[in-house]
């Protein structure tokens, strides 16, 4: 173990709002700050490519809205900051006992030593199996959309959205109006779930606020004139390799509709590959059918000293992460020893104020926007779950019914998730198989053991790995 | 019910499963005690090598006889566990690496063998076109080759329950005590009671072995296993070094499993382990320095299972020292996997025929103690 001069106080991974955050305040109040991220800019997921769409690309800096601008302030205060901000940093395996974090940059991998580590990792789209996903012209929305952010790039083609959440008619709307042709938006959510959902109304005072605003994006994709259904069902997708048309259930009856592009949604989900490979406790949440790493009110997991912030803990959005990543940045300054617990809570105040208006609203979206237990029922034998080793739902029912009985059983059995993912995309898909299969629930199947490395790295990487934090280029 | 069986076999590995499966064969009720679900550690998570190559002396007559059986494995267990024949092959890299080949050769011929065989680097280039240059020779078992250690454990736990034997699972042993004839071993949940008692315990079959009586020291180890994103195939044989840790070889899915005996932290109370990528640094320069095109190759996953060292690498196997009713078979030392479907049968011939067909002496539970006294004395 190194002496502590030689650790650095705080490395923060993931540059979205909630590690943007973190790194302003701990930088802030003198701690050293590393801020490792994969990406070549600022800004995460939601303010992906912020600083150089902003400077660039005025009309989809516009395009993109309010939610998507107010990012900017945050890159610009890291920019202030002295942090040392690594772009391009894949980090591959952090060990609780020793504080170390290995990342690839370069083509070489580094070993750096933090007294707090804060995983600000953020959300990924819910992985949902449907016939025919895997084949060329299926993706996300936020994919889609993130395209929109780093490259300005609309699709181009016939385009099906389908699924539910409130990232889907927001980037529906950013596509139309981008010029994107936009044949059908099929939402999998009812009419009926919004009659549901109305006891939560008087609780959740920006409620009104997002109710208002989803009602603009409707209204705004039906004067367009496009197909606009709710409460659709068995989505399907065919064509020979590439998507030719998309099939889907309404009012009981079966459609088609022809198709070169389906972008698939069904919200998002804490992505929990880092919280998991340090073996944090972690609690199924119910409501959103996700795992989410148990944290105190600081964010701290149950492996001390290491704290998740942001949506990476439980999907609470964007402002909410920013106001978790000072939580915890105030938390560790604390525990090093920069700021006594007084301080600590006052400068909590604000942020602790800000979160919990945010997360008034979660109720609410959590009954209008189910997760899409359904689907599970719905894939065919031959459907793949597992993409990375193309393993399908019936391989992995054999596998159950020849006596495995957890992921990591069915895992040895039949080599799901044994690929560069690590089960990061197919997790969830095959515990809800197993769960359906041994008729228990998810939270009794358990989830996969993760291991490091969480991503891929070269062998001549591994060879070259040294102690250290060399940066390519420093902000 | 927990009585009313002939024998209690602890430890639902490959080694209690196959042990599990030839003593139910022949007429025993048999339970297999598991502190887990059977088979989560060595059985599952080596390399999945059927090596006769380089074996320990004492080991070879089991090896030689172990081969054949792996050759026939569908008929013994009901499933062909992914077993492959495509030779092992330990590679020199220079002049000092092929005399240690050479003296090998020359012992192992000199004990009456003639399994392993010296080739030059033309037939070495013929066999593993793309090693490195620099490469002068190797020796090499052609009947070699591989199989998935989890399908093999998972069928000879499946044949060992087919044949009547139960499996308890979560049931760790807690402790071991013999009345009148009657072993009787408690578990959490319930005691059970048998005349015959078997450890196959793996690296924890030392602690088995000290409730039984026997004293027999044994060394947790982790050795770790690197897989890498499939490439199109271009390796057949396992490839083993004269010089370096190594053990490589190319799946049929073309992924690339490496390993060597590299090794993991261990914590063998919780059964928690820590994936040592110091060490693995090492790994990955011995695969690029004997194979230069594999540089850019990506590992997607690394992992290590507890097992059981000795002092002298091979396992501990046969009757206890203490009582004519017990057995061990465990501490393989990271090669018992080539020995699984064996070894079983070899215990099984101890209980109910009085010896075993093939010699178990080197492998006595009692080789160390008496080493200890006279070191004391």
């Amino acid at each position: 173990m190194l002496n502590s001069e030689k650790k650095i106080d705080v490395i923060v991974i993931g540059a979205g709002p909630a590690g943007m955050a973190a790194s302003i305040e701990a930088s802030r109040h003198g701690a050293s700050v590393l801020l490792l991220d994969e990406q070549p800019t600022l800004g995460g997921q939601i303010y992906r490519n912020i600083e150089k769409t902003s400077a660039n690309n005025p009309a989809e800096f516009k395009l993109l809205g309010p939610d998507y601008q107010i990012g900017l302030e945050l890159a610009h205060s890291v920019k202030n900051q002295n942090i040392n901000h690594v772009k391009g940093a894949e980090v591959w395996n952090i060990e609780h006992d020793t504080m170390a974090v290995f990342y690839a940059l370069g083509g070489k991998t580094y070993k750096a030593f933090a007294k707090r580590i804060i995983l600000a990792t953020g959300a990924m789209e819910r992985s949902v199996p449907i016939p025919g996903w895997t084949m060329p012209g299926v993706m996300g929305v936020g994919a889609a959309q993130i395209m929109l952010k780093s490259n300005a790039m609309t699709p181009s083609g016939r385009v099906v959205l389908a699924g539910s959440g409130p990232l889907l008619l927001l980037v529906a709307n950013q596509l139309l109006e981008s010029g994107c042709n936009i044949v059908a938006i099929l939402e999998t959510t009812k009419s009926s779930n919004y009659l549901r959902a109305a006891p939560y109304l008087p609780k959740a005072l920006m409620a009104f606020t997002y109710l208002i605003k989803g009602h603009k994006l409707r209204t705004s994709l039906k004067r367009h004139g496009i197909n606009f259904l709710n409460g659709v069902s068995d989505i399907s997708v065919s064509g020979d390799n590439h998507v030719q048309s998309i099939s889907y259930r309404h009012r009981g009856r079966v459609y088609q509709v022809d198709a070169d592009l389906l972008l698939y949604h069904e919200g998002v989900v804490p992505n929990v590959q880092l919280t998991r490979l340090i073996k944090a406790d972690h609690e199924w949440y119910a409501r959103q059918d996700y795992w989410r790493p148990i944290r105190n009110e600081w964010g701290e997991t149950s492996c001390g000293g290491i704290f998740i912030a942001g949506d990476g803990g439980g999907i609470d959005g964007a402002v909410a992460a920013e106001a978790l990543g000072r939580l915890a940045a105030y938390e560790a300054l604390s525990q090093i020893g920069y700021i006594r617990n007084a301080k600590r809570n006052n400068l909590a105040r604000p942020a602790r104020k800000l979160l919990n208006k945010q997360r008034r609203v979660r109720p609410l979206l959590d009954i209008l926007f189910p997760p899409p237990r359904y689907a599970i029922d719905k894939v065919n034998s031959d459907t793949i779950i597992c993409r990375c080793m193309e393993i399908t739902a019936g391989e992995i029912t054999n596998a159950v019914r020849g006596g495995c009985k957890t992921p990591d059983q069915v895992k040895s059995y039949c080599r799901s998730a044994m690929g560069p993912c690590q089960g990061r995309m197919c997790g969830l898909s095959v515990a809800a198989l197993i769960a359906k299969e041994t008729k228990q629930s998810p939270l009794q199947v358990g989830y996969h053991n993760i291991r490091a490395p969480i991503k891929p790295i070269m062998l001549s990487e591994l060879a070259t790995l040294e102690e250290g934090t060399c940066s390519l280029e420093k902000t | 019910m927990t009585h009313g069986f002939d024998a209690i076999v602890i430890g639902a590995g490959i080694h209690g499963a196959c042990t599990a499966m030839n003593l139910a064969e022949r007429g025993l009720k048999v339970v297999m005690l598991d502190k887990g679900v059977g088979g989560r550690n060595s059985s599952t998570s080596n390399a999945g090598g059927v090596r006769q190559l380089w074996r320990h002396p004492a080991e070879i007559p089991l090896a030689l006889e172990a081969s054949k059986m792996w050759h026939n494995i569908e008929k013994i267990v009901g499933d062909d566990c992914g077993f492959r024949v495509s030779g092992q092959i330990k590679i020199a890299e220079s002049d000092k690496g092929m005399k240690i080949l050479e003296d090998r050769l020359k012992l192992v011929k000199g004990l009456g063998y003639t399994h392993e065989e010296l080739i030059g680097k033309a037939e070495l280039k013929r066999l593993v076109p793309t090693v490195s240059d620099h490469c002068v020779g190797a020796l090499i078992v052609r009947s070699d080759g591989f199989a998935s250690p989890f399908r093999a454990t998972h069928a000879f736990q499946q044949q060992a329950i087919k044949n009547g034997a139960k499996l308890a699972v979560c049931a760790g042993v807690t402790g071991i005590t013999k009345q009148s004839d009657l072993w009787k071993v408690k578990t959490a949940e319930a005691v059970y009671e048998a005349p015959i008692i078997v450890n196959c315990a793996g690296a924890w079959g030392d602690q088995i072995a000290k409730m039984i009586g026997d004293d027999a020291p044994v060394d947790p180890i982790a050795p770790m296993m690197m897989v890498t994103a499939p490439l199109k195939p271009f390796l057949k044989p396992v490839i083993l070094s004269a010089t370096r840790k190594l053990s490589f070889k190319q799946a049929p899915n073309g992924i690339l499993l490496i390993g060597g005996g590299y090794r993991g932290r261990v914590n063998r109370d919780t059964g928690e382990t820590i994936v040592n990528f110091e060490a693995l640094k090492e790994c990955a320069q011995t695969v690029i320095d004997l194979f230069p095109h594999l540089k850019t190759v990506q590992i997607v996953r690394t992992w290590c299972g507890i097992e059981g060292h000795t002092p002298d690498g091979i396992p501990y196997i046969g009757r206890s020292l203490v009582d004519p009713t017990a057995f061990h078979a465990f501490a393989f030392s990271s090669h018992g996997f080539q020995l699984a479907p064996l070894v079983g049968k070899l215990i099984t011939e101890s209980i109910l025929d009085g010896r075993s067909h093939l010699p178990l002496e080197p492998f006595s539970i009692g080789r160390f103690q008496k080493a200890d006294r006279s070191h004391k004395e």
